[in-house]
């Protein structure tokens, strides 16, 4: 019997179907109230100079969990005060509270140029005297040698700064509501990681009210898993790192090398056994058919494939001996890196083979009902604007831009590439970037080099266009934001005004925090022990990147071939065109390509989950219970391992404070 | 319609074996054979919204 032929439409309309934490029946409600601003404003305000301090002082900030702390801390509140507090609102305080604690670290760019600058190695690339006015103040400068942020000579860079910031507010929330609707309203994309910090707020909203459901339980239970993994993957190593010259890792961070084991049958395949086996909670809510193909390819890849490339000579710099780490750079450079490029223009190419006659389709026929796919009607009360409103307001923020990037920063650049990054590289780059995060749940796009393409095709050989922002943006990534604000029921209008609320107190606040913590002692310095390690280094490496074109040329860029970029397009899309033929789910397209090339090893730990999920947790639960159940209890876990996240990295705080005396 | 995407794809794919096998992987080549899979996954998705009904 032939295949019955499941469309693209009913399957990604099914997946969609199952990641919608309230099967798609919701009210939508604002989530900005007075108690959440100032709520996420305190908490924010009292975490971001340890943030920073933080990563100064031991290169992590902390930040990720600082936002589920203030939700607990907030739902504590509410509970005592014998009050409730809504998803919406607890979701909103994830936001804002996350915007605040991060503002403080948008900053240190000022104070890593005001050390650049002086270097050694800065003077002696001779790009000491070339930076630009708008980077920072000349190395003479009295505000550099007095380490203060309030002078006059930081007026420019911090002017500069915040016109940026105002207009890339703009671009991101309009471009990023504009990408939303076309691959989730319009395709129904099922962005399957979305539901965890929905369901997570939804979770902790409900033990402020008066019964707890079977949310609260099952995020305890992975929260309670979260804080024992935390434990042991992160606590053991930084805490004996404390007392001993050699930390314990109870399992070797971050991966177990069998690179060199497998040469023997599988010369220039790499496999190395990640062993971050939170991902396993991962492998329980992605897509099961993604991960298992996505494995079987990347098995593919480096078990058959590499070892023929190499016989073909095709992977030439590969030596037996070589440990992960070279042989994934060698083979990158011989065949990946190009291949690469090419398969990821795949996603592009087929979403928009997908949605174009599903617009065509649109604008002819009756009108459908929202949640439906091929239907841009947003639900009743969503908070929605039109999208001629926000392309305006992209096209008018992207254009104000690089106006100013032309006119004031770099005059001579040429500005046909200017505005290529802007109009066709960024929205390319953004559209493909949400399609993969709206199937995948990640980021799959990257041209590597295209700042040093461009500077060697414009024939430009000043400096300050490496200190420039070029507007190559990606937006695809804060679609799921937007998911997650449906998902939880709140207003898109409250979630831009809490947003446009708050910057501007975070834009004073952090220069405030930054100046006092560069007041405390010169970065790098001994109180500074990470930027002092680390900083010199990155100095250096600063000075390389910045003049690797001086000569015209690069062995990156001459690494990226067009037969085997064009290898990758088209055998891309040749898999896509004959799994439709064969009428096989556009998921395993997803998986497959993702795949290729990849390391096995990476993704086990993903499979596994998979596979417990799909053969034990079904059947155990029931697919609608276990889809109910996956992403509060990976909320959980996020939660428990960023608690003992935040604990260790207080315990190494106050263990660095500590002098201690020879008598 | 279907039928006719069905057809150009695998068109497409063999024309890129060949560009492999003969033409030593030569990029203009591959992307002939590029362009080909693309008209036939616009065709199939054309076929999907505007015909599926229809044969249905």
């Amino acid at each position: 019997m032939a295949r019955k032929r499941v469309s693209q439409a009913e399957e990604w309309q099914a997946w969609a179907k199952r990641y919608d934490i309230d099967d798609g029946i919701r009210t939508f409600e604002s989530g900005l109230t007075l108690k959440v601003f100032l709520g996420a404003l305190f908490v924010g305000l009292l975490m971001m100079p340890g943030s920073l301090y933080l990563t100064y002082v031991s290169g992590t900030s902390g930040a990720g969990a600082a936002p589920w702390v203030a939700v607990i801390l907030f739902t504590e509140l509410a509970r005592r005060s014998f009050t409730t507090a809504s998803r919406q609102e607890l979701y909103m305080l994830l936001g804002l509270t996350g915007a605040a604690v991060g503002s403080g670290v948008q900053y240190r760019s000022f104070i890593w140029y005001s050390y650049f600058v002086k270097t050694p190695q800065a003077v002696s690339y001779e790009i000491a005297d070339k930076i630009p006015w708008w980077v920072c103040p000349p190395p003479d400068s009295i505000a550099i040698a007095e380490r203060t942020l309030l002078h006059r000579d930081w007026l420019a860079p911090i002017f500069i700064f915040v016109v940026f910031k105002l207009l890339g507010t703009i671009r991101h929330i309009s471009a990023g509501y504009v990408l939303f609707r076309l691959t989730a309203d319009l395709e129904r994309l099922p962005y399957p990681l979305a539901p965890i910090q929905a369901q997570g707020a939804t979770a902790l909203a409900e033990t402020t009210g008066k019964g707890e459901t079977w949310r609260w339980r099952v995020f305890s239970i992975g929260s309670m898993a979260g804080l024992i993994w935390g434990f042991l993957y992160i606590g053991v190593p930084s805490l004996t790192g404390l007392m001993m010259t050699e930390p314990i890792q109870i399992l070797k961070i971050p991966f177990i090398d069998f690179t060199q084991a497998i040469e023997g049958f599988a010369p220039s395949g790499i496999f190395a056994l990640y062993t971050d086996w939170s991902q396993v909670v991962t492998g329980f809510v992605l897509p099961f058919p993604i991960v298992m193909s996505e494995f079987l390819s990347a098995s593919f890849s480096q078990f058959f494939l590499n070892p023929f490339l190499y016989k073909q000579g095709l992977l030439i710099q590969w030596k037996a001996g070589m440990d992960v780490r070279s042989t994934s750079l060698a083979n990158s450079l011989d065949f990946w890196l190009s291949y690469g490029m090419g398969k990821s223009f795949s996603f592009a190419i087929v979403g928009l083979a997908a949605s174009i006659p599903m617009l065509i389709k649109m604008r002819s026929r009756k009108k459908v009902g929202s949640g439906q796919r091929g239907t841009l009607e947003p639900p009743p009360g969503r908070g929605d604007f039109p999208m001629w409103v926000m392309v305006g307001m992209w096209l008018a923020g992207m254009g104000l831009y690089v106006f100013i990037v032309h006119k004031y920063m770099v005059p001579n650049f040429p500005l046909i590439f200017l505005l290529g990054f802007a109009f066709l590289y960024t929205p390319l780059n953004s559209y493909i970037t949400a399609r993969t995060f709206g199937v995948l749940g990640r980021d799959l796009f990257e041209l590597p080099y295209i700042h040093e393409m461009t500077f060697i095709l414009s024939r430009y050989e000043e400096i300050d266009v490496w200190f420039v922002h070029l507007p190559d943006e990606d937006y695809g990534r804060g679609t799921q934001h937007w998911r997650v604000l449906e998902l939880t029921g709140t207003t898109f209008t409250s979630n831009i005004a809490g947003t446009l609320l708050m910057m501007p107190i975070l834009i004073v606040a952090g220069i405030l925090v930054m100046h006092f913590v560069w007041q405390i002692a010169p970065i790098p310095s001994a109180q500074y022990p990470y930027a002092n390690m680390m900083w010199p280094i990155n100095a250096t490496w600063e000075c390389i990147n910045k003049t690797a074109l001086r000569d015209g040329n690069s062995q990156m860029l001459q690494a990226i071939r067009g037969d085997y970029l064009s290898a990758g397009l088209t055998s891309s899309l040749g898999i896509y065109g004959l799994l439709w033929v064969a009428k096989l789910p556009t998921m395993w397209f997803y998986g497959v390509v993702g795949g290729i090339g990849a390391d096995p090893g990476s993704i086990l730990p993903r499979l596994v989950g998979a596979l417990i999920g799909r053969f034990y947790m079904i059947r155990r639960f029931g697919l609608r219970r276990w889809y109910m159940f996956n992403p509060v209890l990976a909320a959980g876990f996020t939660c428990g391992v960023g608690l003992t996240g935040m604990a260790v990295v207080a315990i190494s705080l106050v263990s660095k404070a500590v002098i201690v005396k020879p008598f | 319609m279907e039928r006719a995407a069905s057809l150009v794809v695998i068109i497409g794919v063999l024309f890129w074996i060949v560009s492999i096998l003969i033409f030593k992987g030569l990029w203009r080549v591959q992307m002939v054979s590029a362009a080909i899979i693309i008209f036939g996954i616009v065709l199939a998705h054309i076929s999907e919204e505007f015909y599926r009904e229809e044969d249905e």
